[in-house]
């Protein structure tokens, strides 16, 4: 076929040129065959041709087959010696004939049976017939009116001359172009040498029967033609053996030895003249081309079936045989009939160990009983369905996960039995128990729930978390383990959360609380995951209690509020105690200048004191002394100046311990009785009885009562002074009060006394009541004035009987 | 004969003391910094040494850590100028935790102002232990 595709390729032109030369030397060759005067040749090869190349190349060629037939018309007309004038129309006529009867031709068979390439259906066959039929009317017409009416041939009827080109054409385009339309490179392959010799045997036969019928000499005219029937079984059994190829080889073999053996007056069909006994052979050739490429085409449709057969059973066993799946048809009894040979890779088994056992044989015990029951129930349900899972032993001992599916076809006449589709889901199903066991064995309360809400799956966490045992879990409503007061927006969340499944925390910035079975309420943490399962898609809730964290996080915020409130306490302390050192440095400075200053004084007073001693000692015959006990007396005032200037300056943090108050204040009385008792002063002392000890510096409180008991008594002027000394306890308190009938103070100078170096007396420092109220309010006590000038005062100490905490924590 | 050293920077003071202790018949001499101090302690014998801490050259902290560095009998009596717990001065010398170490060594501390015929007993009472001891 691959030099008709390059025919194809060729322009018109040139396929039109190449057409009618051959054309015109076929036609020729057949027209010395034709009724003398009449170009009406009963053996007509070239409508074939036509036929043929119309059909392979296009309808674009019918030029070349107009050319061809015109050329050798005229020359056949022209050499019987017709002149040109009618010679040429008649030419021109036929070759419009001839044209036309291709062209209605495979215009027809195109219409008829579309899309053919091979006229390899019987159907095909007849139509193709049918059609050649019909178009040659248009060839057989056109030519014998042309021939008959613008150029009679004497002796001939009009009728003879149109059948004789009628049937010339038919056969000549059954014959050559069934040769053209039927071959296939494919159909002429040679399968075998057994072929090649019987191939060779047959056409020596058809060729030596066809001889010896059309070559032989038959007496009597006619008598002898049924003879040429001998021919039909050859050309069967030809057909019969080679299809096409075989057909049209006993086609054309019996066309050419015929028409041979009547151009020379042989043959069973030999009459008076050449051309009617060829309408005979034609006749016959005709019906022999129809019976053998029908048959042809009838053996290649059923060859054409049975590969399709095989071809589609090879296909389903394939299908069948590689399936993962296996398929395998069973008996009321469960006995394996058939089982496809996936079986061996699933089961290890070959086909033949199962067949004719049950196949609960290989079934794990614990599976048998359900399947048992649910195999029961397919039997008696015709053309139901059942489902089932289990276990079968390998035969390796092994044991696999099988998922089936059974159908009831035991109804089925081409079945008879029940279908049992089977597959191997024992990874799926070892996956599905691990992840069963990471959720059982999860330390988070893992819940998995369907659409509906009903809960699925529980592991021993969730028992825990709930109260709820698994059996009481399953199957219940998720809802019920949701807080009433969210329960109700529940479901439209669960919704929520399938329209849009991802892994996500649940309700992010709320509160989650866990319904227990025993109403308590537990706050949690839930994670939701998305889980394709063979029910459809279910959620994955995971729950953790966050009781633990909820109060550690209680724990803390307590901690840090009240170590916030500490650290406020602290810093409030701090600033304090940074007030009191600065009051400190700011007292050290007075006090290195007084140390300082004491100490330069208290030499030369020192010395001034011996110089006096040793005067006194030398001048004691003079009996006078009145001058040295001035200067002795002044000397001792210089050093009290002097010592209250360093105690001034000593002033510290009190170091407390427990001391007898009325033990200190008896001291002080008596050193100022001492000082003072020569101005007639009486100090009177009310204390109170059943005083505890007191904690304080002892030191400072005596320079305390020192100093207010001196001013006391400085202050009293006239003769008949009293001090009185009182003590008592105000509530956490001590009460001390010095009460004199002095000169008083001066309103004006109440609000200064405590300022150093204040001072109304011609002797004095001006630190006396400094000091004291510095010392005091060491102790965090006060000192209150009540003065009245010209009646006397009273200084009232308040000291706290116990040491003040943060006193002391601010002093450590 | 009672041999006392007087070691004091304060002429007046020094002059006006051995008057009053010659007086009372001890013999007295006087040094008026703490290396002369030590120096006429290197050349006799005294029983009792009065030693002023405030001195030129030596202070007194150094003078009795000297003294003390060497056993002798001799008895040192420390004229402070104020009383312990008092703030030392720069010109000291001495930490506050020396002070106490080292006025611990002397025989005796007096603070000033003192009056003199305490002082005077004091010191009597410290020359007859040191009789006593000598015997």
């Amino acid at each position: 076929m691959t030099l008709l595709k390059k025919f194809q390729l060729f322009s018109t032109s040139r396929l039109c040129v190449i057409l009618a030369i051959i054309y015109t030397l076929i036609a020729y060759g057949s027209l010395q065959l034709a009724f003398e005067g009449t170009n009406a040749s009963p053996v007509w090869p070239p409508s074939g041709l036509a036929f043929s190349a119309i059909w392979f190349l296009g309808y674009r060629v019918w030029p070349g087959i107009w050319i061809g037939a015109f050329i050798a018309n005229m020359i056949v007309f022209m050499h019987n010696g017709w002149a040109f004038i009618p010679a040429a129309p008649v030419s021109g006529l036929i070759g419009i004939g001839n044209s036309m009867e291709a062209l209605t031709g495979v215009f027809l068979l195109r219409s008829f049976a579309e899309g053919i390439v091979l006229l390899s259906r019987v159907g095909d066959i007849f139509k193709f017939v049918f059609a050649v039929l019909v178009a040659c009317l248009s060839s057989a017409t056109i030519g014998t009116s042309a021939v008959y009416f613008i150029h009679p041939a004497p002796g001939v009827s009009f009728d003879m001359i149109w059948f004789t080109w009628w049937l010339g054409d038919v056969v000549g385009v059954i014959v050559f172009a069934s040769l053209f339309l039927t071959y296939h490179r494919k159909l002429w392959q040679i399968s075998s040498w057994q072929s090649v010799l019987e191939a060779l045997l047959i056409g020596f036969v058809l060729i030596a029967v066809n001889a010896g019928i059309f070559m032989g000499k038959f007496p009597e005219y006619g008598f002898y033609s049924h003879v040429t029937y001998l021919i039909l079984p050859f050309a069967i059994w030809c057909t019969y053996r080679f299809g096409f190829p075989g057909a049209s080889f006993s086609i054309l073999t019996t066309s050419i030895i015929a028409v041979f053996g009547s151009m020379y007056h042989l043959g069973p069909f030999v009459g008076q003249r050449v051309p009617e006994d060829l309408v005979i052979v034609e006749c016959f050739i005709g019906v022999i081309a129809v019976t053998v490429l029908t048959l042809a085409a009838a053996l290649f449709e059923r060859q054409k079936a049975d590969e399709d057969i095989k071809y589609n059973e090879a296909r389903f066993r394939s299908l069948v045989e590689n399936s993962f799946e296996v398929i395998a048809l069973v008996d009321t009894q469960a006995k394996v009939l058939y089982t496809s040979p996936p079986t061996k890779h699933i089961l290890g088994y070959d086909n033949e160990e199962l067949l004719g056992h049950p196949m609960f044989e290989w079934m794990h015990p614990e599976d048998v009983p359900e399947v048992v029951g649910i195999f029961q129930g397919l039997v008696n349900s015709p053309g139901g369905i059942a489902h089932a899972t289990c276990r079968m032993q390998r035969k390796d001992g092994t044991w696999r996960w099988l998922e089936g599916s059974g159908r009831n076809l035991l109804d089925d006449p081409a079945i008879g039995a029940i279908v049992v589709n089977y597959r191997d889901i024992t990874e799926r199903k070892l996956f599905q128990q691990r992840f069963e066991q990471v959720v059982e064995f999860s330390p988070i309360a893992n819940i998995m729930v369907d659409r509906k809400g009903s809960i699925q799956l529980v592991n021993k966490t969730t028992e825990m978390l709930f109260g709820y045992s698994r059996e009481e879990l399953l199957n219940m409503k998720i809802e019920s383990l949701v807080p009433e007061k969210f329960r109700h927006y529940h479901p439209d969340f669960r919704e929520g959360f399938h329209h849009a499944p991802k892994a996500r925390p649940m309700g992010v910035e709320r509160e989650l609380y866990a319904l227990r079975k025993d109403g308590k309420q537990v706050p949690v943490e839930i994670g939701l995951t998305p889980i394709e399962t063979e029910e459809g898609l279910c959620v994955l809730a995971s729950i953790v209690d966050i009781t633990q964290r909820k109060k550690a996080e209680e724990i803390l915020r307590r901690d840090k509020e009240s170590l916030e409130r500490l650290v406020d306490e602290r810093s409030k302390e701090l600033i304090k105690t940074q007030k009191e050192l600065k009051q400190f440095s700011h007292l050290a400075d007075i006090g290195t200048l007084a140390a300082t200053v004491a100490h330069e004084l208290r030499n030369p007073l020192g010395v001034i004191n011996l110089a006096a001693y040793n005067l006194k000692k030398e001048r004691v015959e003079l009996g006078d002394n009145r001058h040295l006990v001035n200067i002795e007396k002044k000397i001792w005032e210089g050093n009290q100046i002097i010592d209250n200037l360093l105690s001034y300056a000593r002033i510290k943090i009190p170091n407390y311990e427990k001391i007898d108050i009325f033990h200190i204040l008896d001291e002080c009385v008596s050193s100022a009785q001492g000082r003072f008792g020569e101005k007639g002063i009486t100090i009177e002392k009310e204390y109170a009885h059943g005083l505890d000890n007191i904690e304080a510096d002892a030191n400072q409180i005596r320079e305390i009562f020192m100093n207010i008991l001196n001013n006391a008594c400085q202050a009293i002027l006239k003769p008949g002074g009293l001090v009185v000394l009182k003590v008592k306890q105000d509530g956490p308190m001590l009460r001390v009060s010095v009460q004199d009938n002095g000169v008083g103070i001066a309103e004006e100078d109440l609000n200064k006394i405590f300022e150093p170096f204040f001072t109304r007396k011609s002797k004095g420092t001006g630190l006396g009541m400094t000091i004291c109220n510095e010392l005091v309010n060491l102790h965090q006590g006060k000192i209150e004035i009540d003065s009245q000038l010209g009646e006397g005062t009273t200084v009232s100490i308040i000291l706290p009987m116990h040491r003040r905490d943060h006193v002391q924590a601010s002093s450590n | 004969m009672f041999r006392l050293l007087l070691i004091d920077d304060d002429e007046e003071l020094c002059a006006e003391l051995c008057q009053v202790l010659e007086a009372e018949g001890f013999k007295v001499d006087t040094a008026y910094d703490g290396e002369r101090g030590l120096r006429c302690l290197q050349d006799k014998e005294y029983h009792i040494i009065i030693l002023d801490l405030k001195l030129p050259r030596l202070n007194g902290y150094g003078v009795l850590k000297k003294i003390k560095a060497n056993p002798r009998k001799t008895k040192v009596m420390v004229l402070s100028g104020r009383p312990l717990g008092e703030p030392l001065l720069k010109e000291d010398g001495v930490s506050q935790d020396e002070e106490e170490k080292v006025l611990g060594l002397a025989d005796l501390v007096i603070n000033k102002p003192f009056m003199i015929e305490n002082f005077i007993t004091k010191v009597k009472v410290m020359a007859l232990s040191v009789v006593e001891k000598s015997q």
